[in-house]
């Protein structure tokens, strides 16, 4: 869903679009990165409960690591850098 | 740094909204306190401009206008604030972008919602395999959850998701719940005197039906396949005692599964600061004893909405607003009488409201063999990545408590404490020992209930 008001995050370099409202974890999945992190054995994880419940989106925010991507508003020029897309 | 308040309001939820709302207008000092960055909990969660708008129920509206209310009045909102200790004195440590600190309160309102209870068979760890809630959560934003999209899992919520995705234009491959039809004709009669209910059902129904999409009574997803992500469902009926069928296995091509079988109230906060619990399957598991002004049996200190005990947006409303009138009466800001005259039909409602919901999470919680889903290699407890032939081992071994398992399997050692695994691994446990739920218990919780920075311990 296209609209006037959207801008880029930058995700693991490249970049991608996101809306106002939009937490990075929708911005994300919008773009068909579903993959955020990686198990401690090494399986992907994804976004799973989309409330702060779980722990399976946390991606690294502006250096900041192991940040709630589903919590977490995007905004323009945010960093992202997912585990997951090894 | 410590501060200070009258009335702390845990999560700014419908619940939490129409306590902080009530206590303020009774001329309390309220601070509310949210994890997330905007008010409202799931239930209203903001829907982004061009997004179809969602059923409009009374209770939405409602919770809308409270939201606005909320902006007129001396309320001190703290949004992105985690709790993450609640003394029995009702001291609150805080943590927040803006950083740490302790609040003192001379009463406090726990409105912490609820969690999806998941289940978990092989590939459920795949990416593409979400809750109901977060598959509506990302529709609100303006994002399909994926291209395929099937959804398993038992009650409302369900169908609800299921015709919110039909209308933002997902491919909903198919519905499955797992209770049989008849579950949910004995919940009919319960809908007496529920109009809008009904009226919602019945739109999500035919949402459903107009996208001519299957929905089938008694059935399971029983494996997710995939290697990175989830590609393929494998799905089954279960048999009249609730155990999915070894046969026919049918197998659908898909990239999203959604799943969610009813909620479990959120209870850490009330059981760290020592409130006494029941298990009460009715109201969707523990919930804290409470009296009939919603207090705890920790003085001062109440719960409301689906921390109190599973009952819906309306529910957690009229619950919002008891508990707030209490907590003013409490603190001198209403008089006894005055108080108890706006709790009355507060009440009335609340028992019709609560029959109800117990009906409905009686009939449609579902079935214990649902246990029968995990393989061995499946894992149980998502962060420590424990097994369900681990957790089967211990329990012959002995360990039939969740504690027990905590200590001997790391099960719920991990980033999200248990609130994914615990409810699941209750069920799995009690199912394989044939103890009840309640004799399994839960995993006792510490501080911090999420982790923060060693910094914010200090």
């Amino acid at each position: 869903m296209h609209s006037s008001d959207s801008f880029l995050i930058e995700v693991n370099g490249q970049p991608i679009e996101a809306r106002p409202g939009q937490t990075v974890a929708a911005a994300l999945v919008a773009a068909g990165i579903r993959a955020f992190r990686r198990s401690p054995t090494g399986q992907p994880r994804g976004p799973f409960c989309g409330m702060g419940m779980c722990f399976e989106c946390l991606v690294t925010v502006d250096g900041q690591p192991n940040v709630h991507a589903c919590l977490t508003p995007a905004r323009p020029g945010m960093k992202i850098i997912t585990a997951g897309q090894a | 740094m410590q501060d200070y308040t009258e009335l702390a309001v845990i999560g700014a939820g419908p619940a939490g909204l129409a306590a902080a709302v009530t206590a303020a207008q009774a001329g309390m000092k309220v601070t509310l306190l949210e994890e997330h960055p905007q008010t409202g909990g799931q239930y209203l969660r903001p829907v982004l401009p061009g997004v179809p708008s969602p059923f409009s129920t009374t209770a939405a509206r409602e919770g809308h206008r409270l939201r606005e209310q909320m902006r007129r009045l001396p309320i001190a909102f703290q949004p992105q604030t985690l709790v993450w200790n609640l003394d029995p004195d009702l001291t609150l440590a805080l943590h927040s972008p803006q950083g740490s600190k302790l609040l003192r309160a001379q009463t406090v309102i726990v409105a912490a919602g609820a969690y999806e209870r998941v289940t978990a068979f092989p590939g459920w760890t795949l990416p593409g395999v979400i809750t109901l809630g977060a598959a509506q959560t990302l529709i609100r934003q303006g994002v399909l959850p994926g291209q395929r999209i099937l959804l398993t899992g038992s009650g409302p919520v369900l169908l609800s998701v299921a015709a919110q995705s039909v209308t933002a234009g997902a491919r909903v491959v198919a519905v499955l719940e797992v209770n049989p039809w008849r579950q949910w004709w004995r919940c009919l009669p319960a809908l007496w005197g529920q109009g809008e209910r009904l009226k919602e059902a019945v739109h999500y129904w035919r949402t459903l039906r107009r996208a001519r999409v299957p929905v089938r009574f008694g059935w399971t997803v029983k494996r997710a396949v995939g290697r990175s992500e989830v590609e393929m469902a494998e799905i089954a009926a279960l048999d009249p005692s609730g155990r999915p069928l070894p046969y026919p296995t049918e197998r659908v091509a898909v990239d999203t599964i959604a799943l969610g079988f009813g909620l479990v109230p959120a209870t850490e906060l009330t059981r760290l600061a020592g409130c006494e619990h029941r298990y009460c399957p009715e109201e969707g598991g523990w919930v804290p004893c409470l009296n009939e002004n919603l207090e705890t049996t920790v003085a001062n200190l109440f719960a409301a909405g689906e921390t109190a005990g599973v009952g819906g947006a309306e529910m957690a409303l009229v619950e919002g607003q008891i508990a707030g009138l209490m907590a003013a009466r409490r603190q001198g800001h209403l008089t006894e009488a005055e108080a108890n005259r706006r709790w009355l039909p507060l009440q009335r409602r609340r028992h019709i409201l609560q029959r109800w919901a117990q009906l409905l999470n009686r009939l449609l919680r579902p079935p214990l063999t649902l246990a029968d889903l995990a393989a061995e290699e499946t894992i149980l407890c998502r962060c420590e990545e424990v097994t369900a032939g681990e957790v089967r081992a211990a329990v012959e071994a002995g360990l039939t408590s969740l504690d027990a398992l905590k200590i001997g399997t790391r099960v719920g050692m991990g980033w999200c404490q248990g609130r994914v695994c615990g409810p699941l691994i209750a069920d799995f446990v009690a199912h394989l020992s044939g103890r009840s739920v309640a004799e399994v218990g839960t995993f006792s919780v510490r501080p911090p209930l999420k982790p923060v920075p060693l910094t914010a311990l200090q």
